[in-house]
């Protein structure tokens, strides 16, 4: 099943450029997730992907055959959106039998179909409900058992998830997931959760004001974000971020952040002679947090904001003396903290990542930076 | 200050709906208790139950021990912040802090003390002449409950108070509402479906399903002790695992038995449980993070398994890994994961294992007098 080809897509609505110049592959029987904020385009790239929207520039190619001009029954793509609708009036099993019906598939073999579907979903038991007598989380299952069962190519989720319970979320994003590697389709899939995004896709394509961020595998784009909006969008809890500016003395280039700094002489011929300003940044799992002072690394005291606590794990939010902005950790643990308690965070400088600050891009990371 | 009773409340709503289900509860003064359960349980109306807001079908209602039951909303002296900010969009965020005291009489240096002391709490002195519509729903909401505590009442309500704030801001509402919790003394009821904000937040927690409290307890015990299969799944990210399992005694020795495993138990808990449960039909509970996990037998109780799928997050791996016939999620540091199709063998570490009973799923308590 040859990929999507998506060449300089752009789309305005009145005023507003949605999309702005998009181009991308979507590799083949992957699952690639399209990641950004409200508003950055993605339910807009999805539907033109579906046929639902016209681009006013670009084309699209799916099985290399450029489909720009086709409707969406044409391009055998099936698209789930975040508002699914279900024929109230039908059972579970006729809302699912639709659209074979629709293709004149045998009735026999319908069933086969959709029984297989709706084991696979485990709906199985819902067949003879309304979808009146369903939960969201049901509803939302039956909806994509409908587009499933289509055996389309193609599929385009937009949000599917996002009006779920969480507790249904934690196990459909596992459902999807296995289902995609089974059958074997390509999916793209909108997401505004990085988490949704880091647990299933193997892709990610981070999208920002209608235009293309970084696009990339999944672990990929997360250990090496290429811009500041990029790490900090694709992460949950948020990345910290920490403003420095780059002294030059004595042959020594050092990046001060005020509370501690970075000596990047090895790598000077990366950093301009006249840009100061930089962003050093930590993600909240690559701080260590202790109550007695420790000896390794950049080492920070801190003040405890709140102490949040998510089951297994906690995320604490801590106040640098001087600085406005909480750092956030991530404890894999349960671990209640006061507010007002003193605590000590550590990092290591081959956690760190430095971006320019006027053009965000990524300067240097990690391993460059110091020592394992 | 009020030290609040519910006793034996119901609430059927018009076209038999019973939203609230013959349900006691004790709230001591000076706490901040969360009701949690999933939509549809009950936990708002018990709310407004308590608010004056809703009358009970049956049972009484008590502040300090004097029955409140037929008193309206604005006699109780409570406050309450719902999902949407009850704030005038009109009229400055100043006047909207005044406004709930000019029903009060109170002299002019009173309110303007009152007023400061809540601008400054809240850290509202930069937009006290803004218009809430100008606000985002986060400042608003901050607006909603410096309106709710300007009044000094008896009991603050908070009801999903951050169903619709984006994820930066909800962080800050949540640690104003601990530090108010601790600075004003007062008791706070806060509903939530969010296991996080009660677990966070509240220093007991009422968990609720169908209209009947489930359980009671302080968070860390509703998290380690579930008093049922229920509030053992709904808390936890993801839930609990659960195995259905026969108690078994042979040779002197007590094991719980399924397809997947045969767990030998301590004696004195394998006596305990057929002292304290008739049937042997029993469900073992353990935390997805409680599971230990090797890529080598450890020991005789390690169970052979393969993972069928990763789910990396940022600090943790959650394995899917298939036992038998049975599925179970282990959630892991990234340090310990496998890949998927690879051999695991896990083990459960008896200090974590919970029993319940299959028939009540209720918790099987058990003294750990052996442990």
């Amino acid at each position: 099943m040859p990929p999507i080809q998506i060449e300089n897509i752009t789309k305005q609505f009145g005023e507003k450029k949605v999309l702005d110049e998009i181009s991308l592959t979507i590799k083949e029987k992957s699952f690639t997730c399209i990641l950004g904020p409200p508003g950055a385009g993605k339910t807009t790239l999805l539907r033109i992907l579906a046929g639902l929207e016209s681009p006013d520039g670009g084309r699209i190619f799916i099985d290399e055959k450029e489909v720009t001009s086709w409707t969406p029954t044409q391009r055998g793509v099936s698209f789930v959106s975040q508002l699914f609708v279900l024929y109230p009036h039908m059972k579970v099993y006729d809302n699912i039998a639709y659209p074979l019906k629709l293709k004149k598939i045998p009735k026999e073999e319908r069933d086969r179909k959709i029984k297989k579907v709706a084991q696979f979903l485990k709906i199985a038991h819902l067949l003879d409900r309304a979808p009146s007598q369903l939960s969201g989380g049901e509803q939302q299952r039956v909806a994509i058992a409908r587009a499933l069962v289509k055996g389309a190519k193609v599929y385009l989720f937009d949000e599917p998830l996002t009006n779920l319970d969480y507790k249904i979320r934690e196990d459909m994003r596992a459902e999807l997931q296995r289902m995609q590697k089974r059958l074997g389709q390509t999916i793209v899939y909108a997401a505004s959760d990085p988490v949704e995004v880091l647990a299933m896709s193997d892709n990610v394509v981070i999208l920002d004001g209608g235009k293309v961020e970084q696009v990339g595998g999944t672990r990929e784009v997360y250990n090496h974000p290429q811009t500041l909006f990029a790490g900090t969008y694709f992460g949950y809890p948020r990345m910290n971020t920490f403003s420095a500016f780059l002294t030059r003395n004595h042959k020594r280039v050092v990046l001060d952040a005020g509370s501690f700094s970075v000596d990047v002489t090895t790598l000077r011929e990366r950093f301009l002679a006249d840009i100061t300003e930089y962003i050093i940044a930590v993600r909240p799992e690559n701080i260590l947090v202790d109550e007695d002072q420790p000896s390794a690394g950049i080492i920070l005291e801190v003040r405890t904001l709140l102490s949040e606590i998510i089951g297994s794990d906690t995320i604490l939010h801590l106040e640098i003396p001087g600085l406005i902005e909480p750092v956030r950790v991530f404890v894999p643990k349960a671990y209640p903290v006061s507010p007002g308690k003193r605590l000590w965070i550590c990092f290591a400088l081959k956690d760190l990542f430095v971006f320019e600050k006027k053009s965000n891009k990524l300067v240097c990371q990690g391993e460059e930076v110091g020592p394992h | 200050m009020a030290r609040i009773r519910l006793e034996n409340i119901s609430k059927v709503f018009s076209g038999n709906v019973e939203a609230v289900k013959n349900f006691s509860l004790t709230i001591p003064e000076k706490i901040v208790v969360s009701l949690l359960g999933p939509s549809g349980c009950g936990k708002t109306t018990t709310m407004r139950i308590i608010a004056g807001l809703e009358t009970p079908t049956v049972g009484r209602v008590y502040f300090d021990g004097q029955d409140v039951t037929d008193l309206p909303a604005r006699e109780r002296n409570v406050a309450m912040v719902f999902q949407f900010p009850a704030i005038y969009p009109n009229v400055t965020v100043q006047d909207n802090i005044v406004f709930p005291l000019k029903a009060q009489s109170l002299s002019k240096e009173e309110i303007d003390q009152r007023v400061s002391e809540v601008v400054r709490t809240l850290d509202l002195e930069g937009v006290l002449n803004n218009l809430p519509r100008s606000l985002d729903a986060g400042m608003r909401q901050k607006v909603a409950i410096a309106r709710a505590i300007v009044r000094k009442p008896n009991v603050f309500l908070f009801d999903e108070p951050l169903t619709n704030v984006d994820p930066e801001m909800r962080v800050e509402l949540k640690s104003v509402i601990k530090r108010l919790s601790k600075e004003l003394g007062q008791t706070f009821i806060y509903v939530t479906h969010d296991q996080s904000e009660a677990l966070t937040l509240a220093d007991r927690v009422g968990v609720m399903k169908d209209g009947l409290l489930l359980q009671y307890d302080e968070p860390g015990r509703i998290y380690d002790r579930p008093a049922n299969t229920f509030v053992g799944w709904f808390l936890g990210n993801p839930g609990m695992n659960f195995i259905e399992v026969e108690l078994k005694e042979a040779k002197n020795k007590f094991y719980l038995m399924s397809e997947e495993l045969c767990y030998l138990l301590p004696y004195w808990a394998g006596q305990a449980i057929r002292e304290k449960v008739s049937s042997k039909e029993l469900i073992l509970g353990i935390r997805p993070e409680h599971i230990e996990i090797s890529k080598k037998k450890k020991g005789e109780a390690w169970i052979e398994g393969m993972c069928a799928l990763v789910e990396p997050l940022a600090g943790r791996r959650i394995l899917y890994i298939k036992l038998q016939r049975k599925e179970i999620r282990a959630k892991v540091l990234p340090s310990e994961a496998v890949a998927e199709g690879e051999k695991v063998w896990i083990n459960l570490p008896w200090q974590e294992v919970r029993l319940f009973s299959r028939e009540s799923q209720k918790l099987i308590e058990l003294n750990s007098g052996g442990e």
